[in-house]
């Protein structure tokens, strides 16, 4: 591995230099980078519940739908600042999250999966059927004028659920929460409350998708119910945790990066096999790359530090 | 009443959309996301049939059944069978059949376009006292009833059955017994595909189907074996009937946009109360 000092060299060198980055490149560039801000962001957020835990969510979209309409909501009708709008609706969609997440955590394996598949479907019928948003016309924002706000809001959600996902990771949460994707039943006997640390984990997984989409509305200028609701979405994230590499601290951002990079470069010329082209991806990972893409670029490096010994 | 019938009419459908994936969970302990995505392969080219020969379903219903069969056979062959057996085989199966799911849907979409189907046949109707029945739903009703009881005979009645059943009750105590596991599962995924892709035939005759529909229909199918019981064969039947009518009472009196709602709210109930399901066994 790397020493310690070159990792906190080598971040500190990303930081800055994504900092500057928007002033000093196009607008294009700039729009890429904040969309893999957003993967990220989604990734991470995924991950902390169903990389560490072993619930796979294929419903996060969910959150990302309410999140979207309540942040959309505030800013047409109160005037509400963008940032501020996304946070609240981040904030808000907790309690709710909290007792939807006490419900479902009760289910187990398919059960949970697809449990939360229905709920993202019933969350956009319901916000669909309600008269405020509009129904399936959509909804329009105020134009905005730069991006470099939106930019940074993604960019620091991204970095903080890296560094989160970094301290769990470690810590006795981060145990407790692995404890549940190998052994349930043996972790709740040996006196790990189960339940309320798949709730914490499900209530984070959820804030996060909120805040990243009251942004992406704000972002857009538009939304509408089959937008934010897309499982499409939810389809990216899982292609992107899973071929990083599932409950691993690095998973997500290497997932994200790599799949946002081929996808601009190669697969833009063929939107049309976007979804097909993530399926792949999904399946070839989970048959051929069991552990995601951080291992092979550990051993990576490591052949690269005894090649210069 | 007209409403009960037109739900039992429908719900008769639905038995047999949850019976395929019944059958696929018992024997693989996989449940297969891509159902309904292979129930939408059924409807399209029942739909390409027609439109480009006049084929009358009820004669393409033999083709798709061959192919989706094949695909489904070749889905376990090519990719379930690969997973290995341990603690983590039940997430990647999930995982699998989701990628799946959407490359099946992503090639709907490239060979039929985004645009709903359907396959406007048998558009007569009777009247039996103050009832109306349907000539669409009394055909499918027959042909969705005629599906389940062969899929029964070929479960209990038949050598092949019984080999399904020894695989998915003990598949270790099976191997020891000479039966080929490995050869009744992929054969137990083509028959479990088959009939969703024929699912696929009936649906295309009641409503327009576009690519994406496949995610709607297998939670439809999920909810009907989860609130019968998981492996529980009448379960399914039971679990049709439920939804068919749910659906039905629930479009009639909230408006048909909530009237899939009415499934999902239905699987949770159940999931929370009684997670075996109406009919289902318990296991240990």
């Amino acid at each position: 591995m790397m020493r310690r000092s070159n990792i906190i060299l080598a971040a500190a060198i990303a930081i800055v230099a994504l900092g500057v980055l928007p002033f000093v490149t196009t607008p294009y560039v700039t729009a890429f980078v904040l969309s893999v801000f957003l993967s990220i962001g989604l990734t991470y957020a995924w991950n902390l519940l169903s990389g560490y835990t072993g619930y796979l969510s294929f419903g996060q979209v969910t959150f990302f739908g309410l999140g979207a309409y309540a942040t959309a909501l505030m800013i047409i009708n109160w005037h509400v600042p963008w940032y501020l709008a996304a946070l609240i609706s981040g904030i808000a969609v907790a309690p709710f999250a909290a007792i939807l997440g006490a419900i479902m955590l009760r289910l187990r394996g398919p059960f949970f999966a697809i449990g939360m598949l229905g709920c993202a479907q019933i969350a956009q019928r319901v916000i669909a059927a309600i008269p405020a948003t509009r129904g399936g016309s959509g909804l329009y924002l105020p134009p905005i004028d730069s991006i470099v706000g939106v930019y940074f809001a993604m960019g620091i959600i991204a970095l903080g659920m890296l560094l989160l996902t970094g301290a769990i990771h470690s810590s006795a949460f981060g145990l407790r929460l692995r404890s549940i994707r190998d052994a349930e039943d043996a972790a709740e006997v040996l006196g790990v409350d189960t339940t309320r640390t798949k709730v914490i984990a499900f209530v984070i997984a959820s804030m996060v998708p909120a805040m990243l989409g009251g942004i992406d509305a704000w972002y857009l200028s538009y939304i509408s119910p089959s937008g934010v609701f897309n499982n499409a979405i939810d389809l990216q994230t899982v292609a992107m945790g899973v071929l990083g590499g599932l409950g691993t601290v690095w998973g997500p951002l290497v997932g994200a990066l790599v799949l946002g990079v081929v996808g601009e470069v190669f697969w833009a010329q063929f939107p049309q096999l976007h979804l097909g082209l993530l399926g792949l991806v999904i399946a070839l990972a989970v048959l051929f790359l069991r552990r995601g893409l951080v291992p092979i670029v550990v051993a990576a490096l490591h052949a690269r530090r005894k090649a210069y010994a | 009443m007209q409403l009960a019938v037109d739900g039992m009419l429908l719900g008769g459908v639905y038995a047999a959309l949850g019976i395929g994936l019944n059958l696929i969970f018992g024997v693989m302990r996989v449940v297969n996301l891509t159902h309904g995505d292979l129930m939408m392969l059924g409807a399209y080219i029942t739909f390409s049939l027609f439109a480009a020969f006049g084929t009358s379903p009820l004669v393409s219903l033999v083709l798709v059944a061959a192919i989706i069969f094949a695909i489904g056979w070749g889905m376990q062959t090519v990719f379930f069978a690969r997973l290995r057996e341990d603690s983590q085989r039940e997430v990647l199966s999930l995982l699998l059949a989701f990628g799946l799911s959407s490359i099946i849907q992503n090639v709907a979409l490239l060979i039929w376009g985004g645009d709903f189907r359907s396959v406007p046949l048998f558009t007569g109707s009777w009247h039996i006292g103050p009832v109306v029945f349907q000539e669409v739903h009394a055909v499918t009703f027959l042909c969705a009833i005629g599906l389940t009881g062969a899929t029964w005979l070929l479960l209990h009645r038949t050598d092949f059955g019984l080999a399904l059943r020894a695989a998915s009750q003990q598949s270790d105590g099976a191997r020891v017994c000479g039966i080929d596991v490995a050869r009744v599962r992929r054969i137990a995924f083509g028959v479990g595909s088959a009939l969703a892709g024929i699912v696929g035939v009936l649906i295309v005759l009641m409503y327009a189907v576009s690519p994406q529909i496949g995610s709607d229909y297998v939670l439809k199918a999920f909810a009907i074996i989860v609130v019968g019981g998981l492996g529980s064969f009448p379960g399914a039947l039971l679990g049709g009937a439920l939804i068919g009518l749910g659906e039905t009472f629930g479009g009639f009196f909230f408006g048909g946009n909530m009237a899939s709602i009415v499934s999902f709210v239905l699987l949770i109930l159940v999931l929370l109360i009684k997670p075996s399901g109406i009919m289902g066994v318990q296991r240990a």
